[in-house]
């Protein structure tokens, strides 16, 4: 279950005023998410909102992280509706109505912005983030395109397009988006699987094989670069390392669907609110699987909600080294260290939760 | 661009052993005609059946299935008739059961209400149907899967049946879906497997939805155990004994909802494929000694591109690009695309959704009933899907899905491509229903498939096609056969089960574009013989019997 998605990237600065920090909020000049982890970037301009615009943001943000999209989303209404031309309150309105799959409003809100700011990114990356959950690749496509015009080191626009590129068979590009990512974000282990995908259509099977194997490096519970690499092995008559392959791959996909359906009644336990329960849970199923990442997010997320916020940095930091792609570890990582005031440390989770997060649209399900 | 009148073959096919007529139309065109239209008939055609799902605030997950639709000629007067399969009020309730209808078919296209005479009125709780001879006495059976113990009609061969599930040791009391008959083990007998779904009961109904908003919704099959598939090893007298472990059915995910027995290596013998729900598909190569070989992973059948399980409902084989393999086709869960499988030979299959064009189009929709087949005789196969949610409240998780959704057709553009072009084929395809079971047969008999589709919880749904004859156009399951005319070879085979809980007529249909004649006719029976037919004429139906010639 998934507690926490993306919202942009005023977020993360937004918490520290819901924490009861500041009532001033910096607020980045775009979704700047260029640079290496290792190089945050300097603080920019404080952003002021009027008094009540401000605690209704706070709300909004505090329902969001609770996963409460549609909740979120009305307390961003009220704030919108007092500054109705502020690009990150509509941002953030948007983002909530687009988690509760509301479509419609988000679409509205997203083009409502775009009227006041015509060369806005965020409200494109909205849109086009709309396009790919609806199958609309063709209105998604030029909007991603618009947003590289502006901002051609947006990851989020380099790695959908790069997907989308992909998936309408023009493989060369593709992979040239994936290599101009790789380049500004070189630990992103899906930009490494899509650019493996790539050169496998293009037949470039050495180069495909290279960027799946860094794929596997950067994540190695990546169970689909495994099943890739199998599926390159067979192609290629590799009959032992296809068979090892299949083999880490089913072992990796078992385990996983077995911690998903194993963690059932510690999400119950946390629905209802018995965090304690849900710790000795989530202990008890990490004794049967001490590489689960997924349970120390469990835990961590428990601890929080307990306040006891020393236990639940150390659950969430072991959660991130058992498997680096859990984007809402990275998240609350990132608000957790904000707090303790380790802002290096902070921006270089938000990077990675942004990073992850760029791919969120190729989730599947209801 | 038509330049001849519209022509048809059609092939009945006799094998001895298995007395089982299968024939073989034999159509021919160019470019679809613009006139061509699917009309929604079912009531002109007598066809009244309405589906009951019997939906509760409780929201148990039978619920949510519908039922199949089996097209079978069950009084062996040539014509296909119909067979719907009931749900009804869920186990535990009270109420009027309504029972699943059979519908004999005049050959003109208008169907009588038989089923009170023959006795198929089927009381279980319903799922899907599938037609065979399977004890060779020369007239089709019908076996009804059930939440619950499941039916084996045998026919009596005067209009009438009687359910022998139990003596026969097929009235399997899990969960069961989908089912296809094939002789897997070329012992001239046709086995049977059925697909198990979950461990659902009544009484460990579970509450799932949203819990924030506390929204009831239907459960994803993530919150139950699958259940093994099932196959039955037909025993010769009567009787059937389960085999699927002994076998090699090993895999042990369950959750299965869709089959199809097709020959997809080419070597002669049935291989096994099963779609399955949110867990990977399985894959079954047919070793010919009896036994089978999970080759999911190596065949690259069992996943997404990504390597993801995908939530597979209906399935169907077909040779849609023509280079004389049998291709695989499954449709999904919204968020996710149908998959088409490319066959590339040798077991070994690419996933060819995107380049095919078929992969945004599906991403509101669920697909469940689907087939490959010829709507509109230019010589290649088209696709159709039935589409429904699953989850009645839909819009409230999702403002972008619908519960009632519109059915797709996709023509075969060629090259591999595929276009949606529903909405130019008449007026039902922009009407929305919740799609369930589907199949296909010449019901009118004029040289063109008809659609037969069973909604959950609403009536069912008649297409006739007209003006798929404009263009020019066969029972022994498992006969594979090739038609060669206009200097275009196409390779079919016939099959039970496919789709989603249903089953098409036994009769094998090609288009032949504008051929008026028919060069070749090579069929391979079920028991490895050969037979070849040349120059046939084209608009026909023409029955051969194996190893008699013509």
């Amino acid at each position: 279950m998934r507690i926490l998605q993306t919202l942009p990237v005023v977020l993360l600065i937004l918490f520290a005023d819901s924490c009861g920090k500041s009532s001033q909020t910096p607020v980045p000049s775009s979704a700047d998410t260029s640079g290496s982890p290792a190089q945050p970037r300097e603080p920019e301009a404080p952003l002021v909102l009027p008094g009540e615009a401000s605690r209704f943001v706070n709300e909004g943000v505090a329902e969001y992280r609770q996963g409460r999209y549609h909740d979120a989303a009305a307390s961003f209404e009220k704030a919108r509706n007092l500054v109705p031309a502020d690009p990150r309150v509509s941002g953030l309105l948007g983002t909530s109505l687009l988690q509760a799959k509301r479509y419609t409003p988000a679409q509205a809100e997203f083009r409502r912005i775009l009227t006041i700011h015509p060369d806005a990114v965020e409200p494109r990356l909205g849109l086009a983030r709309i396009g790919i959950r609806l199958g609309d690749y063709e209105m998604a496509t030029p909007l991603f395109r618009e947003v590289l015009q502006r901002d051609p080191d947006n990851l989020q626009a380099l790695y959908n397009l790069g997907m989308l590129r992909y998936r309408a068979g023009d493989y060369a590009e593709s992979r040239d988006l994936l290599s101009r990512l790789i380049i500004l974000k070189p630990d992103l282990p899906d930009a490494h699987y899509t650019l493996g995908l790539a050169y496998a259509r293009l037949n470039q099977d050495a180069k495909a094989e290279e960027e799946l194997h860094r794929a596997v490096t950067l994540a190695p519970q990546n169970s689909q670069a495994h099943f890739q690499l199998a599926s390159l092995y067979v192609r290629q008559e590799k009959r032992e390392a296809a068979a090892k392959e299949q083999e880490i791959f089913k072992r990796l996909w078992d385990r996983q669907a077995a911690d998903r359906a194993a963690e059932g009644k510690a999400r119950e336990l946390y629905l209802a609110g018995d965090y304690a329960g849900a710790i000795q849970e989530y202990i008890r199923l990490l004794e049967i699987n001490p590489q689960s990442g997924r349970f120390e997010l469990g835990r961590g997320q428990c601890f929080l909600k307990m306040g006891r916020k020393d236990e639940a940095l150390a659950a969430l930091q072991k959660a991130v080294a058992l498997d680096p792609k859990l984007s809402d570890a990275h998240f609350l990582l990132a608000v957790l260290y904000q707090e303790r005031g380790e802002a290096l440390q902070s921006e270089r989770e938000r990077q990675t939760f942004e990073a992850l997060e760029a791919i969120s649209e190729n989730k599947t399900g209801f | 661009m038509r330049t001849r009148p519209a022509s048809r073959l059609a092939l009945a096919c006799l094998a001895p052993l298995l007395a089982v007529p299968a024939r073989t139309l034999l159509a021919s065109p160019a470019t679809t005609p613009a006139s061509l239209v699917f009309t929604e008939t079912a009531q002109a055609a007598g066809v009244t059946f309405r589906h009951v799902a019997g939906h509760t605030p409780e929201k148990y997950m039978i619920e949510t299935m519908g039922s199949g639709v089996c097209f079978f000629d069950y009084d062996n007067d040539g014509y296909s008739d119909l067979y719907f399969v009931q749900s009804g009020p869920v186990p535990g309730t009270t109420g009027t059961r309504p029972g699943s209808v059979l519908y004999r078919n005049d050959g003109k296209g208008h169907f009588a209400d038989v089923t009170a005479k023959a006795g198929v009125g089927a009381a279980g709780y319903g799922m899907g149907c599938a037609a065979a001879d399977y004890d060779n006495d020369g007239d089709e059976d019908l076996f009804v899967s059930n939440f619950g113990e499941d039916f084996l009609y045998r026919n009596n061969g005067d209009g009438t049946f009687t359910e022998v599930g139990k003596k026969a040791g097929v009235s399997n009391p899990m969960w069961s879906t989908s089912a296809a008959f094939a002789d897997y083990d070329s012992d001239g007998r046709l086995d049977l497997f059925v697909a198990n779904y979950v461990d659902f009961a009544m009484d460990n109904n579970k509450w799932c939805g949203d819990s924030i908003r506390k929204i009831r919704a239907y459960c994803h099959p993530d919150a139950y155990e699958g259940v093994p598939d099932s196959l039955y090893h037909n025993n010769g007298d009567g009787t059937f004994t389960e085999v699927g472990r002994k076998v090699g059915l090993t895999e042990r995910w369950g959750k299965g909802l869709g089959v199809v027995f097709s020959d997809l290596d080419g070597d002669g013998d049935p291989d096994l494929y099963v779609a399955k729900d949110s867990v990977p598909n399985a894959l079954y190569r047919n070793n010919g000694d009896g036994t089978f070989t999970d080759v999911t992973m190596d065949s690259n059948t069992g996943y997404s591109e990504d390597g993801k399980p995908e939530a597979g409902m209906g399935t169907d084989a077909g040779d849609y690009d023509g280079d004389g393999r049998f291709d695989l086709f499954v449709v999904h869960l919204s968020g996710e695309v149908n998959e088409l499988y490319r066959n590339l030979g040798g077991l070994r299959f690419e996933v060819a959704t995107y380049p095919a064009g078929i992969a945004a189009v599906g991403v509101r929709w669920v697909g469940f009933g689907t087939n490959f087949f010829d709507y509109d005789n230019d010589g290649d196969l088209d696709l159709y899907v039935a589409n429904g949610h699953i989850i009645d409240n839909i819009p409230l998780f999702n403002d972008s899905l619908t519960y009632a959704q519109r059915d797709f057709l996709f023509e075969n553009l060629g090259g591999g491509k595929f276009k949606e072009v529903g909405r130019q084929h008449g007026a039902y395809f922009a009407r929305e229903f919740v799609g369930r079971g589907m199949a296909l047969a010449d019901m009118d008999g004029d040289g063109d498939l008809d659609v037969a589709v069973s909604n959950n919880d609403q009536p069912a749904v008649l297409l006739r096609n007209d003006g798929g004859n404009a263009q020019h156009y066969r029972d022994a399951i498992g006969a594979k056969v090739a038609v060669t005319a206009g200097g275009k070879r196409q390779v079919e085979e016939l099959r039970s089960g496919t789709s989603y809980l249903s089953q098409n007529e036994l009769v094998l249909h090609f288009g032949l574009g504008s051929a008026a004649r028919v060069e070749k006719v090579e069929i391979r029976w079920p028991s490895g013989a050969t037979q070849i037919l040349t120059n046939l004429a084209a608009d026909q139906v023409v029955r051969i019997r194996e190893a008699a010639g013509r």
